[in-house]
């Protein structure tokens, strides 16, 4: 039996999360049409809340209430050191382990499967900030995926002309490693053993 | 190595079957189409993490069923070992190892159970196309060599990835100075992982061609050299690592414009083959069907040795229909070549397809419609 229309719709809306396969959509969109009318408003209403509230940080491209964000608005923390993440969870774990400098998120990894270029990251905002602050150096803190691998190799040539120290985050961290897993101890060490990217 | 004790949950036509083994020996038998390759299937999964029937890991789990266990109680040379496997129709996995879980379902399932497959398939070896020739390589490879399996992983997302980046700088009128840009860096890693492939496979290769051609020649009472060569897109390989790295590059760099032009990533491991050699003359155009059987039996039976060799176990023997296609000679030959102790599993439609000797002592399963029928011997 096939699901009619509007069922199908509400599945495949869910089936573009991240990591929700077919079963599981199906199984949000019995829960969501099962539910009172009113709490279905409420629901469609946080989205748009969110969505209108959540701002975007226009110097470091961060999520946040307020822009400039208040990391970028912190007298306390180190200007003179830039940390790139790929997503805001990224940052908030690095957050975590205890970085003191600035960071700036780029929105993703290059992968072409997914059609993501440079162009569709946050690099000429990037560009655009060294040029004005002070910045002694870069550390590129992206997952140890091919895709985040790829990412790394893109940034340092580009920024190479730009910046004198370029690093990335050092060992502990396992090969494949998604950042966002990673506890803080282990953030923190591969933050203290950063290395130059050659 | 032996397998004490195999159970499969919804895995194919098997809703649920448990058997232990305590014979060297075990025929499978029962008509086409009732499940006796499917036992093979999961006892080889176990070993080399793959399936060369399966396209994805959903067909491997019975039709409307969410997912597939397979449990297996292994006596290795000091140790116990056991092993469940859970498969998803989703494509995840599940690994416990000794009762722990591990992270990796993949990986870490590896280098653990050792297994040689030998069914009618494998006769394709010799005449089929590049990519049995290599995913042979891989299934041998991924039980030598753990490393060896992330590495295949890794270069593979690369080559994806590149080859949606050709496509895409297409479609989108892109610069050739972008598309250089972004290529070199899905070639860095091409050429990092694409080496060390390159580097396991040719090792491999060195090791199982003095044992083969060793076979080959007492096979054929001393007619026939078999020879082994990797046949490889990438120019001027060598065993050094670093002048790999080069010679990729370099290739890579020739290959520039065509890779282009095609809009697929046609340099590296991926598109290699390998190349047997009768008394100099390839194999692939030349050898006979009775020729051609006698590599393929003396690839196995090399096989074994490699993995007994590097691995110092004998590995488990799964012989998949195969007596139908080898002649009274032929047969003789692989039981007089094998380990004294080795575990050997054996499906057939036939019993008579089968020698004598090897009913002796052996427990006989019959299947049929994924059941166990009754236990004979
Ligand atoms: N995912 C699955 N769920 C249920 N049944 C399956 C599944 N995959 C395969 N089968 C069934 O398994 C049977 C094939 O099993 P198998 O290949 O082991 O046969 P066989 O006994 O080796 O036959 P042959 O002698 O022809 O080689 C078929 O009946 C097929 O329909
Ligand atoms: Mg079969
Ligand atoms: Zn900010």
């Amino acid at each position: 039996m096939k699901y009619t229309k509007p069922l199908l719709k509400l599945i495949e809306q869910f089936q573009r999360f991240p990591g929700v396969g077919p079963k599981s959509a199906e199984r949000m969109a019995f829960h969501l049409i099962n539910q009172e009318m009113s709490q279905l408003e409420e629901f469609s209403k946080a989205i748009i809340e969110a969505k209108t509230q959540i701002k975007k940080c226009s110097i470091c491209q961060n999520l946040s209430s307020n822009d400039p964000c208040e990391i970028c608005t912190n007298y306390e923390r180190d200007k003179t050191t830039i940390c790139l993440v790929s997503e805001s969870k990224d940052l908030a774990a690095i957050d975590r382990a205890d970085f003191k400098g600035l960071y700036h998120v780029l929105g993703g990894l290059i992968s072409p499967i997914d059609g993501i270029g440079p162009d569709n990251l946050t690099i000429k905002e990037l560009i655009g900030r060294l040029g004005k602050d002070d910045i002694k150096e870069i550390i590129v803190a992206l997952d140890s995926s091919t895709e985040g691998e790829a990412t790394t190799l893109y940034l340092h040539r580009i920024l190479s002309p730009l910046c004198n120290r370029i690093t990335r985050l050092g060992f502990g961290l396992s090969v494949g490693a998604e950042l966002e897993y990673a506890d803080e101890l282990t953030l923190s060490r591969a933050l203290e053993s950063r290395t130059l990217i050659s | 190595m032996f397998l004490k004790k195999l159970k499969l949950t919804n895995f194919r036509n098997y809703a649920d079957f448990e058997q232990e083994f305590n014979t060297l020996k075990t025929i499978i038998i029962g008509p086409n189409a009732q499940g006796k390759t499917n036992i093979l299937e999961a006892i080889n999964i176990l070993a080399t993490s793959v399936s060369d029937r399966a396209e994805r890991d959903s067909n491997l789990v019975s039709w409307n069923n969410e997912y597939a266990l397979i449990f297996a109680d292994i006596q290795t040379k000091d140790d116990n070992l056991n092993i469940a496997l859970q498969i998803n129709s989703s494509g995840r996995r599940k690994l416990k190892i000794n009762g722990v879980a591990k992270r990796a379902p993949q990986a870490d399932l590896l280098g653990n159970f050792f297994c040689v497959m030998f069914s009618c398939e494998d006769l394709y070896l010799i005449k089929g196309s590049p990519s049995v020739r290599r995913s042979w390589l891989d299934s041998i490879l991924f039980q030598l060599d753990i490393k060896y399996h992330k590495a295949l992983q890794d270069y593979q997302k690369s080559v994806t990835q590149k080859n949606a980046l050709l496509k895409n700088s297409y479609e989108s009128g892109m610069s050739r100075k972008a598309l250089k840009e972004q290529l070199d860096i899905w070639n860095e890693q091409i050429i990092n992982f694409g080496s060390e492939i390159l580097i396991k496979r040719l090792g491999f290769i060195e090791e199982i061609k003095v044992v083969a051609r060793e076979f080959q020649k007492n096979i054929s009472k001393g007619n026939e050299e078999l020879d082994l060569i990797y046949q490889s897109t990438v120019t001027g390989i060598t065993s050094n690592i670093d002048q790999m790295k080069i010679s990729f590059k370099k290739s890579l760099e020739e290959s520039f414009e065509k890779e282009i032009a095609r809009g697929q990533s046609v340099i590296g491991p991926h598109r290699d083959d390998l190349t047997f050699l009768i008394n100099e003359k390839e194999a692939k155009s030349f050898a006979s069907q009775g020729q051609q059987r006698s590599i393929v039996l003396a690839l196995k039976l090399s096989e074994l040795k490699v993995i007994e060799h590097r691995k110092g176990e004998i590995p488990v023997l799964l012989l998949d229909d195969v007596f139908a296609e080898l002649d009274e000679s032929r047969q003789d030959f692989l039981l007089h070549n094998l380990p004294p102790n080795i575990q050997t599993f054996i499906t057939t439609t036939h019993i008579s397809d089968i020698q004598k000797e090897l009913l002796e002592n052996a427990k006989v399963i019959k299947i049929e419609s994924g059941k166990v029928l009754n236990l004979v011997g």
